[in-house]
């Protein structure tokens, strides 16, 4: 017998006696290499629509409702989940010139790069989807449907507060933003970084750019060390906005289009709980008025000071010439109580009587003067509150929230977008974008084609973000939802989304500017 | 590497010795699995019903956005299995003596020595029992568990670690476990490297030059630099946005840090539970220290200095020996003079000599031991009422009325929320109208503090502030109980807004993470009608191990064709109406209720139980709404639950309810408008006990000549309990208003107490 491990000694089942075991490794290896590429073939192989199939008369139902919704040219893919008993699915999605694009599983996540070629070719045009399920070891299709793509772009990011929604106070809140060609959320202030938690909130954008920004900077345990961040470049400072003679921290901003100044309304916020409705909180403002500031100057000065007048959330039109704001006329008895205890209970009974009207002022860049107030919507004189005007790019479009009573609307399951054309002077429920529960703040993208609202039609308690494109006539498509890689992510995330705006381009301040900022001790405005 | 003990023990000996240490440490474990599992296992449920653990990808993310992430994560694993206590008993006391085991390993202790490696096992049943506002938060989990499997993984990295010879190994290995374990476990990366570096400092090989044992002071001492120095780098490069400077290391060590929370009471009582690591410090040190001075070839390389200073040690360590085995020896002679047994006199044969040690030790160390669990068990917070309470909320989320009353029955100063939970227990077993009164009425303290000792904390009288300080210090789960471990009794009272409201603050509160919240906004929910809202939460405790059984109940439930029908639909909202009726079109419907508890394989008994509840809740509802300011109600005398102005609109069992109600907050007149027309239903002697005596004793005021000869004929015993009271106000006289009497009447005429005309006050919290 030989040494050479190599070799076998030939035998009645190897005669040769010369097949190595060197060899029988290398047959191993091909067969491995084989499998391996089966499987890889396999798993990379595109799945395809099944041939024979039954037909189902009705649409899928799938989560979240992409269903004859438009869709802009550059957004994330729309992933859903089929919601119907199955073992199997397939969706089969075919653009305008015939690019078809498979999945397979009952959750629907479409590969980026798959997507963006379909949205490309479906420019101005239908994404037509099928959908088949196996029930029974049989396959089902359902009643196709379609979703259009426009050719006019959304603004590349939104950003908004993610706020837990509490009845009293929030814990975990920060500003996020998100970028609506991908999935990636990036938080530029998270209220961990003090102690207790602080309120972050009424993000405000300049012009939809993220140069000059400005948000608040709540601090429960100590006022005084509150303030508003305001943003110009890469430098940040906190300012402590109040105005003497209130002692009231301005709340709501507006920043005026190209210049420096910035509208406030300055607010002393209550709130009441319903015993029974589905509606469980309503929210009154026991005093609020508006707040005229210039970042450059750091001056502040009072632009309107009435105890009976109620004025709130302040937007420029896109020429900065005209402030538009709500404002509703209520004498309260107890308006001075402590604590606003009797206030309290007084406005337990009179809840119902907050009405807002939307009312405008013209505004002199020169002697930064305003004029008088004039009535837009007069809502009081239907027993309704209008709340949140916001101005189209174009300046032809109003843009309102609509409840039957209260300060904020969110908390209405009857609350509506309202859209005023300011030309003609129609005004309408803009039922393509309403649900029958409540829609709230809402806000334009620079190009005036599409608008974000706060809704929440989901379960009615958590707030979601919902996209409508929007017609030079004003004339709304089907929202939907903010795009999640994970289509179940809405129902796993516990916090409602806040404030939404647009913005064209990322905010480019560094974040540790931003925190510097908000540890830092504010600076006093010279109030005038 | 470490020495071994100087005991030269004979192998027969050793091993005899070994068994003694054995035999204790499964003791450890059982008392452990008893503390835990049995003693305080309805605490241990509450801690799992207020913490939360899901199988997702989100939720892990969640946890590692901030150092010790991880660890909680762990932690959280392990607590669910508190749902069975003895289970969760089980692995505290797993974890409990392993880390003992391997402390003991870590430093060799033998003899009565042996005692002190139990200690930081046995400060976490004592710190983990104090805490106050927040035991129903998550923020015992480093405390309860995390902390003891933090000090596990750490001790097990340390061990092979230290095997390894090459400092040029040891070092970049050291490194990287502490760069590794910070994010993960935070605080406890600096534990890990204290150890590194002491182990470092104190080895004794390769000392046998002075460049040598320089090399072994620069290396402990980027050890430890290290340990300090890398969290504040994660912090700056990583952290900076999501936690507070001064928190980066505390992670992972005092869960308040997560919740920025600065309340010393806490801290205070998680101090045990911190010193736990700093124990095991000092203890390696002082090992590692001592073995130096053990005599070998290597100790002669030590310095002159270096061998007095650990032979002083070694000294002062004989004498402590010496002293407590003369103790010991002395005792053991009062026995013996008891049992007749011969002395054992000292000998000069070294093997006889090292029995009787080793006889010593042990018993020793048995006494001492018994000694240590008595420590643990009565320095644990253990007040009759922090029991009850636990024990009676783990009852409601079972609806277990008769467990309620039975425990609210046996303790002599029942809590405002067992009265809560008594009241609510009676009413579900429909008797709450009968026996409202029968028993003392709760509202003192937890701990016995009087009234008379405010008074004098109030006037400056030192030792009465210091005690009245120590008491609220231990302000504990009890005192707070009303929003902590039973807001789902909101619901039940048919206040499901206030339920929802309080379960969503607290829900916040814990960073979305605790059962018992999501439980009772979805049972909220469901009495709403609010089926998506529902769906939602009940989504989320379907991702739980042991709760996802509940959560298919309920959506059995809400799949079920009465769910509409049951629903109080608002017919004066034209728009929710509309949801409903989507709702109604697109859900895919049972048939029955049989059918939908087959899809969701569970028992149809229980669905039907569960629409019981839900069914009785929204009896109780308002009728209508109405907008309410802040004001929490009271549950303990359903204060602020019932509306007086609803009495006509109400039904029978409503009506019952406001004028309980009416009496519990003393407004007689209001009790008074309706109670003739109320009573004049019943034969004589017929109506509610409990409403029978305020009637009585309102009548009494009223008029006291002819309070018993109105319409309504009371029963006997309401005239004799009337009798017993009117003779003891007549005995009182002018000081009925006394603290004292009032405490006498509402001790031993409850029934007539909430008629009567008390001052509330002298019962106020404090």
């Amino acid at each position: 017998m030989t040494e050479d491990r190599n070799t076998i000694e030939p035998n009645d089942a190897n005669p040769s006696g010369r097949t190595s075991v060197r060899g029988n490794a290398k047959r191993k290896i091909a067969i491995l290499a084989l499998l391996l590429l089966a499987v890889l073939a396999h798993a990379f192989s595109r799945p395809r629509a099944p041939k024979s199939f039954e037909t189902v008369e009705r649409l899928p139902v799938i989560y979240p409702d992409y269903v004859q919704t438009t869709f802009p040219i550059n957004l994330a893919p729309a992933n859903f989940l089929i919601k119907e008993n199955c073992d199997d699915a397939i969706v089969e999605i075919q653009s305008a010139n015939g690019r078809k694009a498979t999945v397979r599983g009952s959750k629907v996540q479409i590969p980026p790069r798959t997507w963006r070629k379909l949205l490309d070719d479906s420019r101005d045009a239908e994404l037509v989807y099928s959908v088949y399920v196996k029930q029974d070891g049989k396959w089902l299709q359902f009643q196709r449907f379609a979703n259009h793509v426009s050719s006019d772009p959304i603004d590349q990011y939104v950003v908004y507060r993610l706020i837990e929604p509490g009845y009293e106070f929030g814990h975990r809140i920060c500003l996020a933003e998100r970028n609506l060609q991908t999935y990636n959320e990036r938080v530029y202030m998270d209220n961990r970084l003090s102690s207790p938690s602080p309120c972050v909130n009424c993000h405000t954008f300049q012009d939809h750019g993220t140069e000059r920004f400005l948000f608040h900077y709540r601090r429960i345990d100590d006022p005084t060390q509150g303030g508003t961040i305001v943003v110009d470049g890469s430098h940040a400072k906190k300012v402590s906005c109040k105005l003497d003679a209130q002692g009231v921290s301005c709340s709501y901003p507006a920043w005026r289009p190209n210049s420096s100044q910035v509208v406030f309304s300055t607010n002393v916020t209550r709130q009441l709980f319903h015993a029974l409705s589905t509606q469980k909180i309503d929210v009154f403002d026991a005093k609020s008025d508006l707040a005229f500031y210039d970042v450059q100057t750091n001056e502040l000065r009072a632009i309107t000071t009435s105890e009976e007048e109620h004025e709130t959330f302040p937007t420029w039109s896109p020429d900065g010439k005209t402030l538009y704001y709500s404002s509703a006329t209520l004498a309260a008895s107890h308006a001075d109580s402590p604590d606003h205890e009797e206030l309290i209970k007084e406005m337990t009974k009179r809840v119902e009587e907050f009405h807002y009207d939307i009312k405008r002022m013209s505004f002199d860049p020169q002697t930064r003067q305003f004029g008088e107030p004039e009535t837009v919507v007069n809502a009081s004189a239907t027993q309704n509150t209008a709340l949140f005007p916001r101005i189209s790019p174009d300046g032809r479009f109003l843009v309102y929230t609509r409840a039957k009573s209260g300060t904020f609307p969110i908390w209405r399951p009857e609350a509506d977008l309202y859209i005023k054309d300011l030309e003609t002077g129609e005004e309408r429920a803009w039922d393509q974008v309403n649900s029958d529960d409540t829609e709230s703040y809402h806000s334009w993208s620079s190009t005036g084609r599409w608008i974000v609202l706060s809704s929440r039609r989901e379960d009615g308690q958590f707030t979601r973000l919902y996209f409508a494109h929007v017609d030079d006539q004003g004339r709304a498509d089907k929202p939907f939802v903010l795009p999640q890689y994970d289509p179940e992510h809405n129902r796993k995330r516990y916090k409602s989304y806040n404030v939404p705006e647009f913005i064209v381009e990322p905010i480019k301040t560094p974040l540790r500017n931003l925190r510097k900022a908000a540890l830092s001790e504010p600076e006093a405005t010279k109030n005038l | 590497m470490l020495e071994t003990t100087s005991l030269a023990l004979p192998r027969s000996r050793v091993n005899a010795s070994l068994s003694v240490y054995a035999w204790t440490s499964l003791a450890f474990f059982f008392v452990l699995c008893y503390f835990w599992g049995v003693r305080y296992g309805d605490y241990l449920y509450a801690l799992q019903e207020n913490s939360v653990f899901l199988y997702t990808r989100e939720y892990l993310a969640r946890w590692l956005q901030t150092p010790d992430g991880a660890l909680s994560y762990a932690t959280s694993f392990l607590l669910q299995f508190a749902y069975y206590p003895l289970l969760g008993g089980v692995i505290l006391a797993a974890l409990g003596v392993t880390v003992q085991l391997i402390l003991a390993r870590l430093l060799p202790m033998r003899g009565v020595k042996y005692l002190l490696t139990f200690l930081p096992s046995c400060f976490y049943p004592v710190s983990t029992t104090w805490p106050s506002y927040y035991v129903f938060l998550p923020y015992n989990l480093p405390v309860t568990f995390g902390g003891q499997l933090a000090l596990l993984i750490c001790l097990l990295l340390f061990m092979p670690w230290r095997r390894v010879n090459k400092a040029r190994v040891r070092m970049p290995l050291a490194l990287l476990a502490i760069a590794a374990l910070y994010p993960l476990a935070g605080f406890w990366s600096v534990f890990f490297g204290v150890l590194c570096a002491l182990e470092e400092l104190t080895r004794s090989q390769d000392v046998t030059t002075s460049a040598k044992r320089n090399a072994r002071v620069v290396r402990a001492a980027t050890l430890l630099i290290a340990a300090f120095v890398l969290p504040y780098l994660y912090f700056y490069a990583v952290y900076f946005q999501r936690m507070l400077v001064r928190n980066v290391l505390l992670q992972g060590l005092i869960e308040d840090v997560r919740y920025d929370k600065d309340v010393t009471t806490s801290f205070f009582t998680y101090g045990f539970a911190a010193l736990s690591p700093l124990f095991v410090w000092l203890g390696y040190l002082a090992c590692r220290v001592r073995a130096l001075r053990v005599p070998s070839d290597d100790a002669k390389s030590l310095t002159r200095a270096q061998r007095k200073r650990l032979k002083a040690l070694e000294e002062k360590t004989l004498r402590v020996e010496k002293r407590a085995r003369s103790s010991k020896r002395k005792s053991d002679k009062n026995e013996r003079a008891k049992d007749q047994t011969p002395a054992v006199e000292p000998t000069d044969n070294p093997e006889a000599l090292a029995t009787q040690q080793s006889r010593v030790q042990a018993r020793l160390l048995w006494e001492l031991w018994v000694v240590l669990m008595a420590c643990m068990f009565l320095l644990a917070y253990h007040s009759r009422t922090f029991f009850d309470v636990f024990k009676s909320a783990r009852a409601l989320i079972r609806a277990d009325w008769q467990t309620i009353i039975e425990v609210d029955q046996k303790n002599p100063f029942p809590h405002e929320a067992l009265v809560g939970l008594r009241n609510l227990a009676l009413y579900e077993t429909g008797e709450l109208s009968q026996r409202a009164f029968e028993r003392p009425i709760g509202g003192l303290s937890a701990v016995a503090v009087t009234q008379r000792d405010n008074e004098r904390a109030r006037q400056g009288n030192g030792y009465y502030k210091l005690k009245m300080a120590l008491h609220r210090m231990r302000r504990t789960a009890e005192l707070n109980a009303n929003f902590a471990l039973v807001e789902l009794q909101y619901c039940y009272w048919g206040q499901t807004n206030i339920g929802a409201r309080v379960a969503m603050n607290n829900l916040i509160g814990v960073d979305d993470r605790a059962v018992s919240f999501f439980k009772t906004l979805a049972f909220a929910a469901m009495i709403n009608g609010e089926e998506r809202l529902a769906r939602r939460y009940l989504y989320t405790l379907e991702q739980t191990l042991f709760h996802r059984h509940w959560a298919r109940v309920a959506l059995a439930y809400l799949d079920s064709p009465g769910f509409y029908d049951d629903v109080r639909d608002w017919r004066s909202d034209a728009q929710y109406q509309a949801i409903v009726d989507a709702q109604r079109a697109r859900a895919q419907f049972a048939s029955s209720l049989a059918e939908a508890a087959q899809r969701y394989r569970v028992c149809p008994e229980e669905v039907e139980r569960l629409k019981s509840l839900i069914d009785n809740a929204r009896l109780l509802r308002p009728p209508v709404d109405r907008a309410l300011t802040p004001a929490i109600p009271t549950l303990a005398y359903i204060t602020g639950l019932f509306n007086f102005e609803e009495y006509d609109q109400a039904n029978e069992q409503r009506q019952e309810l406001i004028l309980l109600s009416a009496l519990f907050q003393k407004k007689g007149e209001d009790f008074m408008a309706h109670a003739d027309d109320y009573f004049a239903r019943f034969k004589p002697g017929e109506a509610p006990k409990a409403l029978e005596q305020g009637y009585a004793t309102l009548r009494y005021i009223a008029d006291k000549k002819t309070w018993d000869k109105g319409s309504y004929q009371f029963s006997d015993a309401t005239r004799q309990g009337m009798a017993d009271f009117i003779e003891f106000a007549d005995y009182v006289g002018t000081h009925a208003s006394a603290p004292e009497a009032q405490a006498y009447v509402r001790e031993n005429f409850s029934g007539q107490y909430w008629g009567y005309l008390c001052d509330d006050s002298v019962f106020d919290y404090y």
